[in-house]
């Protein structure tokens, strides 16, 4: 666990590995973006993949003890124009990306005590995107600031 | 999900498929790179979802396509059409098959095909070293000799016993 955040939101499932989230991830105070489905109460806008999913743990992505804490976090990005450029690059590949993964981004406003953050090093060139790993209280989907159509 | 003009089929045509890694990736894949014993290379491509189903898109690759396609020499689109047939496989959340689906590529939807122009990108593949590795494997088996040219210029990768002048 790290220093100042004792309990994770999904901590019972972040003890199963060493490390998680590792200590490079850090309390952040920022304005973030995340794709969400246009009902913002949408009950998968703000679940981490593993939870939506928890069959795909056994999949190769999730084929490291770093890579399944992964899945326990969000995928953030920190500029809406990041967040935009990665949505249609990959909307131009997989035209349906917006059934999965929704078709605005919401504006969210990070504060310290809400997770811990890293760029996820596994992609060569981020471009603004990182995970977020939320502390036990957090609900994000309060946070939001604004949310537009991508 | 759309109701595809093709004919429903058991299997698809080769067997003993093993996940390489992904080419394409966010919060999960989107497309991935499948091989066998016999070095037979499959991309899946995802291309639609429902409630319960994902539908992939899957269709057979020689090792010189694939790696044009990571030289960013081939786009995508050319991938997919340099087959006269692909397979759209319905899977649901444990991964079990419900409809395989043999089509002719000119049948398939046009919104289950990228974009023509769109090239391989590293920013978006998580498993690029060991896909490489892969195949750089694969080709010494059949005495070629491969070079692959990332995006990034620091992580040119040249896997040959001729070296670049």
């Amino acid at each position: 666990v790290t220093e100042n955040m004792s309990v994770f939101k999904y901590q019972n499932y972040l003890d199963s590995y060493e490390n998680c989230p590792p200590p490079e991830y850090q309390q952040v105070s920022m304005s973030a973006f995340r794709w969400i489905f246009e009902d913002i109460n949408h009950e998968n806008n703000f679940k981490p993949v593993l939870l939506i999913k928890p069959e795909r743990i056994n999949d190769k992505m999730f084929d490291s003890q770093e890579r399944k804490c992964e899945g326990y976090a969000l995928s953030l990005y920190d500029s809406l124009s990041n967040a935009k450029k990665a949505y249609e690059r990959i909307r131009k590949r997989n035209k349906n990306l917006p059934k999965m993964v929704g078709t605005h981004v919401a504006k969210i406003a990070l504060a310290q005590t809400d997770g811990v953050a890293y760029e996820c090093s596994r992609h060569k060139n981020n471009k603004g995107h990182f995970n977020f790993h939320e502390s036990e209280n957090t609900d994000l989907s309060n946070q939001i600031v604004t949310v537009e159509k991508l | 999900m759309k109701t595809l003009k093709g004919r429903q089929i058991n299997q698809l045509p080769v067997d003993g498929l093993f996940k390489v890694g992904d080419l394409v990736n966010y919060e999960g894949p989107l497309m991935s790179l499948f091989s066998n014993q016999k070095g037979e290379l499959y991309l899946y491509h995802w291309c639609d979802c429902d409630e319960s189903h994902h539908r992939w898109l899957v269709y057979p690759v020689t090792l010189n396509q694939l790696i044009n396609y990571l030289n960013r020499k081939l786009t995508h689109y050319q991938l997919i059409m340099g087959n006269r047939v692909a397979y759209a496989v319905d899977l649901d959340g444990d991964a079990e098959v419900h409809n395989l689906t043999r089509l002719p590529t000119a049948e398939i939807p046009e919104d289950y095909l990228p974009d023509k122009e769109i090239l391989h990108d590293d920013e978006d593949c998580p498993h690029l070293d060991q896909i490489t590795d892969y195949l750089k494997d694969l080709a010494s088996k059949t005495s070629k000799t491969v070079s692959f040219k990332t995006s990034v210029p620091t992580l040119e990768i040249y896997e040959t016993n001729r070296l670049p002048a």
